[in-house]
């Protein structure tokens, strides 16, 4: 009998023990953080990506209750931009992640770029550096990584001269990304440009411009095998950090045109065709010329017909505006009344013209300018300010929001004297109506066929739209006040969408039927972020 | 459906359990038991620990049983009838106060073997439904996620049951004595699928001004686990 309670005993003790056995730790995953990284839409789908667990969703809000996808990206991802379209739709997104440096149950990991489609498939480029910041061509082929200057980069050492440029329309291979380091002059890349296709003798190429203080760098994309070429803009020995803002292509004549900051001239860099001796060498070389643009030039742009073209450049701190013609050396100065920083070109009629010619309209944000230019660009050079025209708007502009095909501006302002915040610049009668409006334009966002523009005031649960057919204006009210207003393309039925984006623990969205936009025809998703949390891969 | 084969279920056992009732078969006179059980659970599946704080639950539950064989036997064969709850709390994320439970209704039979007049081996078996109910509370105060769901669950368990003398010779209480008991085994729950939605606002106006919904799939919750289990009730 004592042998039988003996046995039992330890029957039941191995019954405790077994039962136990069965325990486990928590997934550390279940206690990171869910904020998510500013949503992107491309197609009919948006994406989400939560950097600390280090996946990324894909919603297709065109179908009503379609499931989400979730799927896991590279390490520590810190940039979420939709992959430019070019001229077929992708319906993808690009995630660059930083990768990890290892530590405590944490493997090393490199840096990546992920390209993420609308049926959650992903394609995961290794770039082995840490980069943060990214830049695409304009046709969406091709991706460049680069470091952006910040205060840490998180690693022992890291070179902050080193790219990878990244052809998205092929799988990822050993030579697929391109790494490279750029020559530097001291500096660090600032931004990058990327041309349209330019000939120089005889074989079109892309470029792209890596820009730096006092010199930029250009990489032949078509080549990339190709030594960069590096262009200083001032001479060894000046010490003023010239930081290059803004580029412009002329395709037609081979020339780049470069505005830079702290610098009161224009330049101009002319590829032209050499002959090389093997495959790796450059078959272009660049000339550069430097044109004064009087004092802190700030906008610039290309005007004229190809083979024909011209820089025109606004400089607020000379109050002129001028017209450069690098082939020939020469600058037509236009005194303004009004200093103006942007230039916008456009074709339309004016008072006493019915024909549609090409003009500009010179404007200033900031506020602290009142009234606009309009400049006729026919016969500028004899004309100079005869073909200037200033309109007093009576108050300072922000913002402006060109809806050429309209053929109007909707400019934004500082409230004051009781008029509306907005108003709409009509560029061929150039008169200026008031919208009443309480919000600014600051986060508004047209939908995808910009048929109406949207507004999403912070703090307030309602959106603004304008009809920009009637240019009747209307509000939304949602169930939360919302962050940002995201266009999302038109269904198969021609049916727009606009997301608003809610502040929400776990993801809060509403959807918009831009068409029809009734409280009654909106769908709201909350706590997507949470989807498939049960399922991850993470979770033990 | 799965509702239904539960229902289908406990009528079963209850039929079962009337017809033995009607003769006491029992060798120490006491049929019926009735208790409660509570106990720590071990699950074996991470999914649940999303709204727990604590990767073990703890369930309790009423128990109530009759014996069907003859007396003379020293084998017990009851039938039983019972429910169980495992209620958890805990955070998600940084961002939401969690809470899941699970009731359980189950039906089953024990087979006890009087080893000595006041202990006795057990082999357990059961089967039920189980709703699974989940809430997230947003700690930024922007609202609360719920859903529900139901599932299959079974267990088998061993234990001992202890059980003292009758409370009186005669009388009333001439059947009426303790059991405890000690039990360890598997629950086996069919995974279930979460999804969640807002918690509709309590003020009828509100909730139908409420702007419609999409429901968000969570996942396969599995809720299995070994069980240690103590118990405590009447034998009568």
């Amino acid at each position: 009998m004592t042998h039988r309670i003996q046995r039992l005993s330890f029957s039941l003790g191995l019954l405790a023990a077994l039962a136990s056995a069965g325990c486990h730790d928590r997934d550390e995953a279940f206690d990171t953080s869910l904020n998510a990284l500013t949503p992107v839409t491309t197609g009919a789908s948006m994406f989400f990506v939560v950097p600390a667990s280090a996946r990324a969703m894909v919603a297709n809000l065109a179908q009503e209750g379609a499931p989400l996808r979730s799927v896991p990206v590279g390490l520590d991802p810190v940039i979420l931009q939709a992959r430019v379209d070019g001229a077929t739709p992708r319906g993808e997104a690009l995630i660059l992640s930083r990768g990890a440096r290892g530590d405590l149950g944490v493997s090393p990991e490199p840096g990546s770029l992920t390209a993420l489609t609308a049926a959650g498939v992903t394609r995961r480029y290794a770039l082995g550096s840490p980069f943060n910041a990214l830049a695409q061509t304009d046709d969406g082929r091709f991706a460049m990584t680069y470091f952006r200057p910040q205060s840490a980069s998180g690693r022992l050492l890291f070179n902050p001269n080193e790219v990878a440029l990244v052809d998205l329309d092929a799988p990822p291979s050993a030579t697929n990304p391109t790494l490279r380091t750029v020559r530097s002059f001291g500096g660090v890349p600032n931004d990058v440009a990327f041309s349209p296709p330019i000939e120089i003798g005889g074989v079109p190429r892309r470029f792209a411009v890596v820009l730096s203080d006092a010199y930029v760098t250009l990489l032949d994309l078509d080549h990339p095998a190709r030594s960069e070429v590096t262009v200083r803009l001032t001479l060894p020995e000046d010490p003023r950090a010239i930081r290059p803002e803004q580029v412009l292509f002329d395709a037609a004549e081979a020339t780049i045109y470069l505005r830079a900051a702290a610098s009161n001239d224009v330049y101009v860099l002319k590829l032209n065709a050499v002959s090389a001796t093997d495959a790796l060498q450059n078959d272009y070389r660049p000339t550069i010329n430097q044109l004064a643009a009087g004092r802190s030039p700030a906008d610039i742009a290309l005007i004229g017909d190809a083979g024909a073209r011209r820089l025109l450049v606004v400089s607020p701190g000379s109050r002129d505006a001028r017209v450069i013609d690098a082939r020939a050396n020469t600058i037509t100065t236009v005194p303004l009344d009004a200093a103006a920083n942007r230039i916008l070109l456009f074709n339309a009629a004016a008072p006493g013209d019915a024909t549609p010619r090409d003009r500009a309209l010179l404007y200033a944000t900031g506020g602290g300018v009142s009234a606009v230019s309009f400049l006729e660009l026919t016969d500028i050079d004899a004309r100079r300010a005869q073909n200037v025209e200033t309109l007093n708007l009576g108050r300072g502009i922000l913002s402006a929001l060109p809806l050429l095909d309209r053929g109007v501006v909707m400019l934004g302002h500082q409230t004051s004297g009781g008029l509306g915040q907005l108003s709409l610049l009509d560029l061929a009668r150039r008169t200026a109506a008031p919208i009443f409006a309480e919000v600014s334009l600051s986060g508004a966002q047209f939908d995808s066929d910009r048929r109406s523009l949207w507004i999403a005031p912070r703090g307030s649960d309602r959106v603004g739209f304008i009809d920009l057919q009637t240019f009747r204006p209307g509000e939304l009210r949602l169930d939360e006040s919302t962050e940002l207003v995201v266009p999302l393309r038109g269904d198969a039925a021609g049916r727009n969408r606009v997301v608003a984006v809610h502040q929400g623990a776990g993801g809060w969205i509403s959807v918009i039927d831009a068409n029809d936009p009734r409280r009654e025809t909106v769908r709201s998703l909350r706590g997507y972020l949470l989807s498939d949390l049960l399922d991850r891969e993470g979770s033990p | 459906m799965k509702t239904y084969a539960t229902t289908l279920a406990l009528a079963c056992a209850l039929t079962v359990t009337q017809r033995a009732a009607a003769q006491d078969v029992s060798h120490t006179g006491s049929p019926w038991y009735a208790g409660v059980v509570a106990g720590p659970r071990y699950h074996l599946d991470g999914s649940r620990d999303a709204f727990s704080g604590s990767t073990v639950g703890f369930a309790a539950g009423l128990l109530v049983s009759r014996d069907v064989l003859p007396a003379s036997s020293r084998w017990e064969l009851a039938v039983e009838l019972g429910a169980e709850l495992e209620a958890d709390t805990g955070e998600l994320h940084q961002a939401w106060r969690t809470s899941v439970s699970s009731v359980a209704p189950f039906a089953g039979v024990s087979v006890r073997f009087r080893l000595l007049r006041w202990l006795l081996p057990y082999l357990r078996v059961n089967a039920g439904g189980t709703w699974h109910e989940v809430s997230l509370d947003a700690m930024d105060g922007s609202g609360a996620l719920t859903g529900g769901a139901w599932g299959f669950q079974g267990s088998a368990g061993l234990g001992l049951m202890f059980q003292t003398g009758t409370f009186a010779r005669e009388g009333a209480f001439r059947r009426v004595r303790f059991a405890f008991t000690l039990e360890g085994g598997a629950v086996y729950a069919a995974p279930v699928t979460l999804e969640v939605e807002p918690r509709a606002p309590s003020d009828e106006r509100e909730a139908a001004d409420r702007l419609p919904v999409q429901r968000v799939r969570l996942g396969e919750l599995d809720a299995s686990a070994s069980y240690i289990r103590l118990g405590v009730g009447l034998r009568f």
